[in-house]
């Protein structure tokens, strides 16, 4: 056995580059899963040790108005943890320089923790009393913004100005991932933020003591959720409150009836609901699927890698083996000798992997946290996902090993010893097919040939390229998706430059003022409200947007891509909605406001519109008026300006309207959603590197195994006269047909993978379509031939350095 | 003599070769001289790691002596470059190997017409492998022929460049007796019908009577060196 095993070494230091790449391949695969996993677990337990240790709510009771007592019994609910009022209200923020910021105010008790809902102070202090004139600013906003503990904020009320001073910055569970809504998912933090305020002093800033639009309710484990939904329902009915409706469950009222008694409704929205977390849910879902599918491809390459290269050198030591059966050795021991390769191979590259898998771990994890507040991270080297990747790759590795070895131990010496017979030469069928390629010239024929000869091994190289590519494809295909949703978003939907939101529901006679303007090119209003849309025992709550019925500039299109005007015949449901509610056109739905008096209204659905932003509903804003029982109102204007920003004295004069709250400029926006996906770069640098990483492994050993196996015909076509150039050009032909049939099978499967990855991205909120740009797979291939000519490189130099004497004679290769 | 006045096909002058074997020296060759004339027939002789092979890949320019210089027919191949050593083994030097060394991808002409296409002025690939009685094999792979015919193929690509020198390495070495004397008998015939050279390497003393000349190599030295009065033809021949 010590021979053996020193055979072992000897074999492993003279392939060492080829099982080097097999080892890296696993490694890769073995790193991806450990690091992209462990991500997955960490970021998913992370959030829920915020949500559990922060007493993230379980429901949030949004009305119109509530008292403290109604807060109190819920609170007394057997099965209620905790019930907490509290005011949430948008406010503009006067920032000197800025065209306005619309604050989301959220009042916060003074008791800490907080029973429900608890912030993180990142930096600075607590209020310092329930009265203070002072705020907590959201991380994110405060950050972006520039503020610090010690600035002064001024809330604009009016004409007037009222400061209150910034105490600390804060990260709430609540706002992992900062949304302004379902609608408005990625409000840029220069214009929207999110900022708290002592309890009595936001109840008296809004003249609402003791009333809250907003009920908290954290549930005890293991609470029955509709029983306590109806209860909660009932407590608040004895405060006028007809009913609670929830996602899926609302009762639609008789319209009529319910308006002229006044009942008024309320909402409850489960965590399930909640936009951050439903956006958190679905990135962790994209991310699940990418830390499974990927590392599979990655170890099914491995397996692949060392079956290639183990088999290889077994065909070229039948004779040893033959003389090793005729010593005595028994087949056990040829079996477990050709396994160490194997195992060897597995054991570096889940060393490796797991090390690799750990810092990847690492790096994901602090890119994560760019991104998205994590309250409390619970960010730990997860040694059973580490150990399952080892097992796995360790696993793969000894049965891609276990069938050469074990062909191996089967050989009998005489079988063994006699040397192999010559390469099977024939007529690729491709040839018989197209008889044109039979009369093509020698350059191109070999190659073409040598294809075929091994055409396991062929599948194999393609196989590994196109899996490389299709790694680079469907991580490359999240930014086109995204860019390419962004694009249609601002380039397509909103035709116009700026949205200026009113600080209250206003007269849309603004509009006509400010069209005046020098330097506003058209101005038109809009008015948009929060209402629940129901069919058939379902419900959906959405946003309803008036649109002028002429000339909108916001833009809507039917899936088809056919332009939709508004209609005053009936209502235009989003793609996502239109599923979610089961509806078609031609379908009647019930429309109620969220929270406040029922005014329910019936109306056909007349047109199905698609649009990145989920769901939403559309309406002419006359009939959006006549919803709210409020004829010529308007929560905004979209304006167009000249050179798409206006100049700085339009833009204060625009701020200074008594009306504007805050004015968001579309190329703002858009620059904002340009850097939050550019910070996904770290991303697609890791895929990146993976991806050509796998495929310059792969390309790289079965271009070695072919080169060393073919050594003596490469030598005879030396002698007899071809110019190391040919052949040099030859093998080239050869693996770039091979790369580009690893490309035509690569953009199949990176689709797949896109369609697969982007599935998560698909719901209500966004409708994001798998996009792969041409100049994406272009430059992807591209790359990835260049890969392929690098790897080919030490084959090249193997043939320039072929001892063609040598090579003529030997009759063993 | 009558090959005295005909030209010098190669010459080897004071040519050594030493092969490095870790710290050792293995001493392949050690000072060749030889000439060997155009249109003869040259049977090597000599026992197993005598340096025969090394012989034959030196005046083929597989390989670069140690020491000692090599000519042609008016070049010094020892001085020739890595792109002029291809063009000389394109033109001039035709190879046959002991095991036959075909491309298996390739059909019998294929493998054939691939040296054919090297050169400007080839012989029609089809007639000769006619001739070497293979007319019914041009679409067999390698696989598919025997070792005769396969060496027979090798014949004809290392002819259909049309070169002066063929160099023939064990041409009947894995070969029953018929089938290698068969061989030994085409060679023979084209060197005289086409004036080629040939250099024969074999094991086998008894082909040293269809030569022309023989030479006797041991341990990397000539040790005979006879032109044969009065070669046998190779169907005359038994052993
Ligand atoms: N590449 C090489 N490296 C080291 N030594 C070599 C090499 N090639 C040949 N030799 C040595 O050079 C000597 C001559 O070898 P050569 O192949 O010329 O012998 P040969 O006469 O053709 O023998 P055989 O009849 O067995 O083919 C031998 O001792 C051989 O071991
Ligand atoms: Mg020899």
């Amino acid at each position: 056995m010590g021979k053996l095993r020193l055979q072992l070494l000897r074999d492993l230091a003279v392939h060492k580059w080829q099982f080097g790449a097999a080892t890296l391949v696993v490694a890769l695969g073995v790193a991806l899963f450990g690091g992209a996993y462990s991500s997955y677990q960490n970021l998913k337990a992370s959030y829920a040790y915020s949500y559990q240790r922060l007493a993230m709510a379980d429901y949030w009771l949004l009305v119109d108005e509530a008292p403290e007592r109604a807060v109190s019994e819920i609170g007394a609910l057997p099965g209620v943890a905790a019930a907490e009022g509290r005011i949430v209200r948008e406010v503009p923020l006067h920032i000197p320089g800025s065209a306005g910021v619309l604050a989301r105010v959220i009042s916060v008790p003074q008791e800490r923790p907080a029973s429900a809902i608890d912030l993180v102070l990142v930096e600075g202090s607590f209020f310092s009393g329930p009265q203070a004139r002072e705020v907590l600013l959201e991380r994110k906003f405060a950050n972006f913004q520039g503020f610090r503990p010690g600035d002064t904020i001024h809330f604009k009320k009016g004409n007037e100005r009222i400061p209150f001073k910034v105490v600390g910055v804060v990260i709430s569970p609540e706002y992992i991932w900062v949304t302004k809504s379902a609608a408005e998912m990625f409000p840029s933090p220069r214009a929207f933020g999110v900022v708290f305020l002592p309890q009595e002093r936001a109840e008296a800033f809004f003249g609402s003591q003791g009333r809250y639009n907003e009920i908290l309710v954290r549930l005890e484990p293991g609470a029955d959720r509709e029983v306590l939904l109806a209860q909660m329902g009932q407590v608040l009915r004895s405060y006028h409150i007809a009913r609670l409706s929830q996602r899926d469950t609302a009762e639609v009222g008789e319209s009529r009836r319910d308006a002229i008694r006044g009942y008024r409704v309320g909402e409850a929205v489960a965590l399930k609901d909640q936009p951050s977390n439903k956006m958190l849910e679905m990135d962790l879902e994209s991310f699940h699927q990418l830390s499974l599918m990927f590392p599979v491809m990655f170890l099914a390459a491995a397996a692949m890698a060392i079956y290639t290269v183990l088999s290889r050198l077994i065909q070229g030591q039948r004779p040893q083996i033959g003389l090793m059966v005729a010593m005595g050795y028994s087949r056990g021991q040829i079996l477990g000798h050709y396994l160490g390769f194997a195992l060897v191979v597995g054991l570096l590259g889940v060393a490796v992997g797991t090390g690799g898998g750990i810092l990847l771990g690492i790096y994901i994890g602090d890119m994560y946290s760019g991104f998205v507040n994590i309250p409390l991270r619970d960010f730990q080297v997860r040694g059973d996902i580490l150990a399952v990747g080892a097992g796995a790759g360790l696993g793969v590795s000894l049965l891609a090993g276990l069938v050469p070895a074990w062909a191996a131990a089967g050989l009998r010496p005489a079988v063994a010893m006699r040397p192999s017979a010559p390469a099977l030469g024939r007529r690729p069928p491709v040839e018989a097919l197209f008889p044109f390629l039979a009369r093509l010239s020698y350059t191109w024929k070999i190659p073409l040939r040598n294809i075929f000869r091994n055409p396991r091994r062929s599948f194999y190289t393609a196989a590994g390229v196109a899996v490389g590519l299709a790694l680079i494809l469907s991580s490359a295909s999240f930014f086109d998706a995204f860019h390419s949703a962004i694009d249609l978003e601002f380039n397509g939907i909103r035709q116009y430059d700026a949205q200026l939101s009113f600080a209250q529901l206003d007269s849309a006679l603004v509009s006509r003022k400010v069209a005046s303007y020098p330097g506003v090119s058209s101005s038109q209003p809009l008015l948009q409200l929060p209402y629940r849309v129901l069919s058939e025992g379902k419900s959906k709550t959405t946003l309803i947007l008036g649109l002028p019925e002429m000339g909108s500039p916001y833009r809507l299109f039917t899936p088809e891509g056919k332009a939709i005007a508004p209609s005053p015949e009936g209502i235009l449901l989003t793609r996502v909605l239109q599923e979610e509610l089961g509806v078609k056109v031609g379908d009647t739905v019930s429309l109620q406001p969220v929270a406040g008096v029922v005014g329910a209204t019936r109306m056909p659905v007349v047109g199905i519109v698609e649009q990145p932003v989920g769901g939403m509903a559309f309406l002419p804003l006359r009939s959006v008026q006549d919803l709210m029982r409020q004829p010529g109102v308007a929560t905004g204007l979209m304006l167009e300006l000249e050179g798409h920003e206006g100049d700085a004295g339009l833009r204060q004069r625009l701020y200074d309207l008594p009306q504007t709250a805050a004015i968001n400029f579309m190329t703002e926006q858009r620059r904002f959603l340009d850097d939050l996906l550019a910070l996904m770069w770290g991303f697609i640098g890791v895929m990146l590197a993976f991806g050509a990483a796998l495929a310059a492994a792969i390309v790289f050993n079965t271009i070695m195994v072919n080169t060393t196996e073919r050594r003596r015909e490469i030598a005879t076509l030396r002698t007899i006269g071809l110019s190391q150039g040919r052949i040099f050009l030859m093998a080239t032909i050869e693996n770039l047909l091979l790369g580009l049939a690893g490309i035509a099978l690569g953009l199949p499967l990176g689709y797949v993978m896109a369609v697969n990855f982007m599935k998560a991205y698909q719901g209500d909120l966004m409708s994001i379509s798998v996009v792969l740009l041409p100049r994406t797979f272009i430059l992807a291939a591209a790359g990835i031939l260049l890969v392929l000519l690098l790897s080919q490189i030490p084959a090249l130099r193997l043939i320039q350095r072929l001892d063609l004497a040598a090579e003529v004679k030997d009759w063993n290769s | 003599m009558a090959a005295s006045h005909r030209e010098i096909a190669v010459r080897l002058v004071g040519v050594t070769k030493v092969y490095p074997m870790g710290a050792l020296q293995v001493q392949a060759l050690q000072g060749v001289d030889l000439a060997i004339l155009q249109g003869e027939f040259v049977v090597i002789l000599g026992p197993s790691g005598s340096g025969k092979t090394t012989i034959l890949n030196l005046m083929g320019g597989l390989d670069s002596p140690s020491g000692g210089r090599i000519f042609t027919d008016g070049a010094e191949i020892t001085a020739l470059t890595v792109g002029q050593l291809t063009r000389y083994r394109r033109e001039k030097v035709g190879f046959i190997f002991q095991f036959f060394n075909l491309i298996p991808t390739l059909t019998a002409q294929e493998n054939v017409e691939l040296a054919a296409e090297l050169v400007s002025r080839p012989l029609a690939v089809g007639p000769l492998l006619a001739e070497l009685g293979l007319g019914e094999r041009l679409r067999h792979f390698p696989s598919e022929l025997s070792g005769g015919e396969q060496q027979r193929v090798a014949i004809a690509r290392a002819l259909v460049t049309d070169p002066p020198l063929v160099l023939c390495d064990e041409p009947s070495g894995i070969l029953d007796y018929e089938t290698g004397k068969r061989i030994f008998a085409l060679m023979k015939g084209i060197c005289r019908q086409r004036g080629k050279t040939f250099v024969v390497v074999t094991h086998n003393a008894a082909l040293g009577q269809i030569a022309h000349r023989v030479i006797q190599l041991r341990d990397g030295r000539v040790v005979r060196d006879e032109v044969n009065p009065h070669p046998l033809e190779a169907e005359a021949l038994r052993w």
